[in-house]
């Protein structure tokens, strides 16, 4: 029996003296969308900075298993060539460093982790190319430095971008969804439908329910004060968009 | 008189050394090291010097003037690697002497006269110069600039006739090599641009890392009106070297005087920019970037004289200092009350590898005219840590990820360069540095 792909066990994680994340458990298998949904404060940007690796958080009790193996000593870098895909709320801006640069040194560097050669610049470009079109980022944006004066929207097209460049076995996508219009919503989900595979996943952190119509997850997860206090099928989503958080997170406990 | 040895390797021996310094100098020359005794070398106690203690990095040397040396094979190579075109006009200097042989100047255009200092005050019409060497560096009890002209041996006499423009850059190689004892070398330059001429000078240090080294250079600077010069150094001198640059510049209406250093090499450099925008209209970019490491000292100190209305000034200054590095950064605008509708602007900003490096910054404005817009910032930080998380989640290697983000730094300080050759070859130069760099890092 192969690992599931991702097993968060009983995850405590405590920031600045407090703890944040109080036992939180997760599976997710092969090809699944999984999506963690929970009021502000209830932990979700905190769950996707300990699975990417950032620095800041402590890991006091629990783990975190990509594929089988304890990721939490691992780097940054080192998940990302595992084949995890952190798509950022607030993607960072990088004055002096080029888009294109940038979406190039990231890609040669996964080939390199995986003893594959690096491409060119005429072979980015072709590769660049066939995956933005469809997420409608022009060439213009990738002359421009990483994400400055970028809008909302072209923030997370080009997280998305990063992401089918990448084509990572595990996507946390974020609050992919906060600050976009229903027209650049659209432009995100159908780039994440697109990725969908046998062999690829995705975990989808938000707070509203409309991401889930255009990406729609095979389970539901409701975080609540550092733990999943209900998990069900993509009518738990509908449920909360009745209910509200309050009478749900009351009802499990 | 002296308190201390600091300043007698100066003084000793130069009544023999004369005898073989050029021109007809002697009284004007006793004068001067006469002058220079009286002050003595620079140390703390001067408010321009507070940051640099030039008298603590020196005293430890016994300095004596260069005797001439063989050609070290390194050099050659190292003037190999500056990729010069076939026809490039370039001077290399060596020990702070013109080795003829390494030198070319055919192709310059007419209009244009290119010398050696030496040949220069040797030349039996050498009064030529006379009235002109100091007359733009003006009346001073500088120390350093009166043991320059006590010393002074060789360096270069640029021309530039009227109209006349220069069409490829003029290149000046200045390379140390001292094998078995410290020197102390004291070049003089001139430059001259008449109205409306045009040119690109590129200076470019080397060195061999062997017994210590002491620049004391002064370059003087003329800048007619509508004239345009663009003034490039790389100053890459050897490990052990102590290089002091001094240059004045003087500018005439509607003129234009561009000047970019990147200071990477050599223990102790300091720069120190004196320019007087004298006619209306004129305009100054003032750029650099310092690199440093262990224990490396990078100073740029800059005066600038806004003489005339209309006037323009830019000052962009970032570096990126590592170890026990420290910087300093002085910069200085000062407005007459003639000068109305003066622009000025001026940027320093550092960025500090290590807890151990060191940055001191010193804006001043001091302004007596009452419409002018004067803007300075500074900042000293480190690497952005988000963005560093960033670019690591994107599978980019921490040290790789590193020095994107130092190369982004400097970014913006180099696209000061408006030559995009010389951009493109001290863009690659910082890469290598930062290269280097990062490996020595990732090594320890």
């Amino acid at each position: 029996m192969t690992a599931p792909l991702l097993e968060i066990d009983d995850l405590h994680v405590v920031v600045d003296g407090r703890e944040i994340l109080k036992g939180l458990s997760l599976t997710i298998d092969r090809g699944q969308v999984h999506a963690i949904m929970g009021p502000n404060g209830s932990g979700k940007s905190t769950l996707s900075y300990v699975i990417a690796g950032r620095e800041g958080y402590d890991v006091t009790g629990g783990a975190i298993r990509f594929r089988g193996e304890d990721i939490l000593e691992m780097e940054p870098e080192e998940r990302s060539h595992a084949g995890l895909f952190l798509a950022f709320q607030y993607p960072l801006e990088i004055p002096g460093v080029g888009t294109n640069t940038f979406l190039r040194t990231s890609v040669n560097a996964h080939r390199k982790a995986h003893g594959e050669p690096e491409l060119d610049g005429m072979a980015f470009l072709k590769l660049v190319r066939s995956k933005t079109k469809a997420l409608g980022i022009r060439d213009e944006m990738l002359k421009r430095p990483v994400n400055v004066g970028f809008s909302g929207g072209e923030k997370k097209r080009n997280e998305i971008l990063q992401m089918a460049l990448l084509e990572p076995a595990l996507a946390v996508l974020d609050e992919t969804d906060s600050g976009l219009d229903i027209d650049a919503l659209k432009v995100v989900a159908d780039g994440v439908n697109a990725l969908r595979a046998p062999d690829r996943s995705a975990l989808i952190i938000t707070h509203y329910q409309r991401l889930l119509t255009y990406i729609v997850p095979d389970h539901v997860h409701i975080l609540a004060e550092g733990r999943i206090v209900r998990s069900g099928g993509k009518e738990l989503a509908a449920e909360l968009e009745a209910k509200g958080y309050q009478d749900l997170i009351q009802e499990a406990a | 008189m002296a308190e201390d040895g600091a300043f007698d390797v100066f003084t000793d021996g130069f009544d023999t050394a004369m005898e073989s310094l050029p021109g007809d100098l002697i009284d004007a020359r006793r004068q001067d090291l006469e002058a220079f005794r009286t002050v003595g070398l620079p140390g703390r106690r001067l408010e321009a010097w507070k940051f640099t203690d030039l008298r603590r990095f020196l005293m430890r040397h016994a300095f004596s003037p260069a005797q001439p040396v063989a050609v070290p094979p390194r050099l050659v190579e190292q003037i190999d690697t500056l990729r010069l075109a076939a026809d490039a006009s370039c001077l290399v200097f060596l020990n702070g002497r013109l080795q003829e042989d390494l030198s070319s100047t055919g192709g310059l255009p007419d209009g244009v006269t290119l010398n050696n200092l030496a040949d220069v005050l040797n030349a039996p019409d050498r009064y030529a110069l006379s009235g002109r060497l100091g007359a733009i560096v003006g009346e001073t009890d500088d120390a350093l600039i009166a043991l320059n002209a006590a010393w002074m041996a060789d360096g270069y006499v640029l021309d530039i006739a009227e109209g006349v423009e220069l069409a490829n850059p003029l290149h000046v190689v200045h390379a140390i090599s001292a094998c078995d004892h410290a020197i102390a070398v004291h070049p003089r330059h001139l430059i001259r641009l008449g109205p409306n001429a045009k040119a690109t000078v590129i200076e470019t240090h080397l060195g061999e890392p062997h017994e210590a080294s002491f620049v004391n250079g002064v370059t003087e600077v003329e800048v007619r009106d509508r004239a345009s010069l663009r003034h490039y150094r790389m100053a890459n001198g050897p490990e052990q070297g102590f290089d002091v640059q001094r240059v004045y510049a003087d500018l005439g209406r509607d003129s234009r005087f561009e000047s970019f250093v990147v200071a990477l090499g050599g223990q102790m450099t300091r720069t120190e920019s004196v320019v007087a925008l004298s006619g209306p209209g004129g305009e100054t970019h003032l750029g650099g970037v310092y690199l440093g490491r262990d224990k490396q000292h990078r100073d740029n100190t800059i005066l600038i004289k806004h003489d005339a209305p209309h006037c323009q000034s830019r000052q962009v200054f970032k570096g990126v200092l590592d170890d026990r590095a420290r910087g300093v950064f002085q910069g200085k605008i000062r407005v007459d009350s003639v000068a109305q509708k003066t622009d000025g602007h001026q940027l320093n900003k550092s960025l500090l590898l290590s807890g151990g490096a060191e940055i001191d910054t010193k804006p001043e404005l001091e302004i007596y005219a009452d419409d002018v817009k004067c803007s300075h910032g500074a900042t000293a930080g480190e690497i952005d840590g988000n963005a560093l998380f960033y670019l690591r989640s994107r599978g980019i290697p921490e040290q790789a990820a590193r020095q994107l983000l130092v190369q982004a730094f400097l970014a913006e300080a180099l696209l000061e360069i408006s030559d995009e050759t010389v951009r493109a070859d001290f863009e690659r130069a910082v890469d290598d540095w930062m290269v280097a760099e990062f490996a020595r890092k990732e090594a320890a």
